[in-house]
């Protein structure tokens, strides 16, 4: 009786097993095969033949290849459609080269893509392309610096007081003039003395927003000598020598005023730290020399600081 | 006592029998359900030298065949973009192309485009420089909502040096300069949306009030979403050489320009350096030289357009993204695609 019913256990199992197993044994190939959609891909592949999209019907024949590998049919579909985009590549790669040669590099561009379009794996044709490409942008970086470099030789003046002046084509230049002057509004002077240098790079004849960078330089000079920093300040100050005199007397007296001032400071800051530290005061007595040329105590100190520490070298070098 | 033994052994054949005939019932029984698509048949595949195609089966996805052939889900998109599907079905038939057969996305009658948008200070919308909070969200929610893929500046580099396709809809994120609006404002739309994004940094800028501090490059970097790499030293226009200096300086200042923020940025935060974002854009065969020569794999312009497989990698484009623009001028700076005939 356990016997019985052990083999009743038994089937119930062997039901579940044999649901959760496959159909019967085939190869994967041949399964695939029964199972793909043939007629509906040759279709396509056909079709695509008609569009003139050779490269693509060739993709197409590549999978039925995959999926039936014993087709002979698919094996000559395949050649055929290997030799005849091989043959369209090569046909507009000659007029590729023919338009080159022409001078034509739009055409000869667009005719190296026909080609890659019909051998996406050719990597000369692809580096042909690219290299027009890279003629192409060349030369319309050439063309911008040409730009820049003409700006620079003529002084362009400009008219409106607030306004971007109008020969500035590039946006992103104006973008920075127009940051600048936007951030001097708001007491940013080191963030408008930034942006409006980014902007003189490549206008540096600008006298408007040579203008206002001027003012932003005294301003933000004045904030570092109210912050004890006086050789950065000493620094934002010789800015300004690179940029031609300001046109407002007020800024021009502001800007001398504080170089004298500063001068000044750093000069008794340079004689205080000489005997103690000669390094440090001869950077102090350089930018005080520097800030005001007519400085000539600084001069005299400077010259003999210079002087003690080529005697303090050549002892060292003596004794080593 | 043994014809007992005889009629038992009789009946265990008789059910041996009957076990066998259940099994033999399944087997076939299971047969029919699958012939009657009533049971869910596995999934069986072909491969060949470039190809497979797999009848799927009940359990897969895009993701899961991505991940089984390609070693990751994130590339599920190319099985989709081959097949034409947005999403795998029992019993469809999915052609997993192993090499791709499109690498330089160049097709029949058109070839895949790129946009590189270029940031720069976000937060005030009134300045060109500056995009505001509202406008960039816009903008991202756009991309979001439109189907783009943001991809990586690496994922670029991919593509153009070894073919390594992206998303059809792919557009890339830079922001320039290193303001601290883009870790304040930008980083957290970003993360919003999980794109990924380039910062381009030069590095005298660092320390600046309103410049980002290097424990905020470090957080975003961290993150994996936001990459870092060099846009100069003290960004001048390193295209010109200055008046009255020599060849040999403006060399010297080249060099400079180009290996001091790359170090400060490996040092600081270990980003592997491909890309070089020129200051103003502007670039020259010195420069670029000196690129090749550090190994930098492209380098970023603001000529403004879009980028292919086949554009000069040490001179991509970019489109500025602007405070003024509108989300509809936004909208038409984003062409991934270009006719072959038509193209410039």
């Amino acid at each position: 009786m356990k016997n019985i019913i052990s083999y009743f256990c038994l089937a119930p199992f062997l039901m579940v097993l044999a649901s959760c197993g496959n159909t019967p044994y085939l190869p994967n190939q041949e399964k695939v095969l029964q199972r793909a959609d043939l007629e509906a891909r040759i279709q396509h592949a056909e079709e695509l033949i008609q569009q003139h999209r050779l490269y693509d019907a060739l993709v197409q024949y590549q999978v039925l290849n995959t999926i039936d590998p014993r087709s002979t049919t698919f094996k000559n579909k395949l050649a055929a459609l290997t030799e005849e985009t091989k043959k369209k590549s090569k046909h507009f790669e000659k007029l590729a080269n023919k338009f080159k040669h022409a001078g034509n590099v739009n055409a000869a561009r667009n005719a190296l893509l026909k080609a890659l379009s019909y051998e996406p794996r050719n990597r000369s044709l692809l580096h042909q392309v690219r290299s027009l490409e890279q003629q192409r942008v060349m030369s319309v970086q050439i063309a911008k610096l040409d730009r820049i470099k003409g700006k620079r030789k003529k002084t362009v003046l400009a008219t409106a007081e607030e306004k971007v002046p109008e020969h500035v084509s590039d946006p992103q230049e104006s973008a920075y003039l127009e940051m600048g002057t936007e951030l001097y509004g708001e007491g940013d002077w080191e963030g408008s003395v930034r942006e409006i240098s980014k902007y003189l790079a490549s206008n540096s004849e600008d006298e408007k927003a040579q203008q206002l960078l001027l003012k932003s330089l005294m301003n933000l000079a004045q904030e570092q000598i109210s912050s004890g920093e006086m050789q950065i300040a000493a620094h934002t100050l010789l800015k300004t020598n690179e940029l031609p005199l300001p046109n407002e007397v007020k800024i021009e007296n502001g800007i001398r005023r504080l170089k004298l001032s500063l001068a000044e400071s750093l000069y008794e800051k340079g004689v205080k730290s000489y005997r103690e530290d000669l390094t440090l005061a001869i950077k102090h007595l350089k930018l005080a020399s520097d800030l005001d040329p007519s400085h000539r105590k600084a001069k005299i100190r400077l010259k003999k600081a210079y002087q003690l520490e080529q005697r303090l070298k050549s002892i060292v070098d003596s004794g080593s | 006592m043994n014809i007992a033994r005889r009629k038992t052994a009789t009946l265990h054949s008789f059910f041996h029998l009957i076990a066998i005939g259940f099994f033999v019932l399944a087997v076939q029984g299971c047969t029919v359900l699958k012939a009657l698509h009533l049971l869910p048949e596995e999934r069986v595949s072909v491969k060949g030298k470039d190809y497979v195609v797999v009848i799927a089966g009940w359990q897969d996805s895009l993701e899961s065949l991505a991940e089984e052939y390609y070693g990751q889900e994130s590339d599920a998109w190319r099985i989709a973009e081959f097949n034409n599907i947005s999403e795998v079905h029992h019993n469809d038939e999915i052609v997993i192309p192993l090499v791709d057969p499109y690498p330089s996305a160049i097709y029949s009658d058109s070839y895949q485009t790129v946009p590189i948008l270029c940031y720069h200070r976000f937060g005030k919308g009134h300045i060109k420089l500056s995009v505001s909070e509202k406008n960039f969200q816009e903008q991202m929610k756009y991309l979001y909502d439109n189907g783009y893929e943001v991809i990586s500046l690496k994922q670029f580099v991919d593509f153009i040096e070894k073919g390594k396709r992206v998303p059809q809809k792919s557009v890339v994120i830079t922001i320039d300069d290193g303001y601290r609006s883009t870790y304040t404002v930008a980083y957290p739309i970003l993360k919003k949306y999980n794109f990924p994004a380039t910062v381009f940094l030069y590095t005298d800028f660092m320390g600046a009030r309103d410049a980002l501090k290097w424990d905020q490059i470090k957080s975003m970097y961290n993150s994996g979403l936001i990459d870092m790499q060099p846009h100069s030293k003290s960004h001048p226009n390193m295209a010109i050489q200055k008046t009255n200096e020599s060849s040999t300086d403006y060399k010297v200042r080249v060099r400079e320009e180009v290996s001091v923020p790359g170090g400060h940025i490996t040092q600081k935060i270990k980003a592997p350096l491909h890309t070089f974002a020129y200051p103003y854009g502007d670039t020259n065969e010195e420069v670029i030289g000196e690129l090749k020569a550090k190994k930098y794999s492209l380098g970023v312009t603001v000529i403004p357009g879009v980028n292919s497989s086949f554009s000069y990698p040490y001179m991509l484009k970019r489109t500025m993204i602007f405070g003024d623009h509108t989300l509809k001028q936004f909208a038409q700076e984003l062409t991934t695609s270009r006719d072959i005939a038509s193209s410039e």
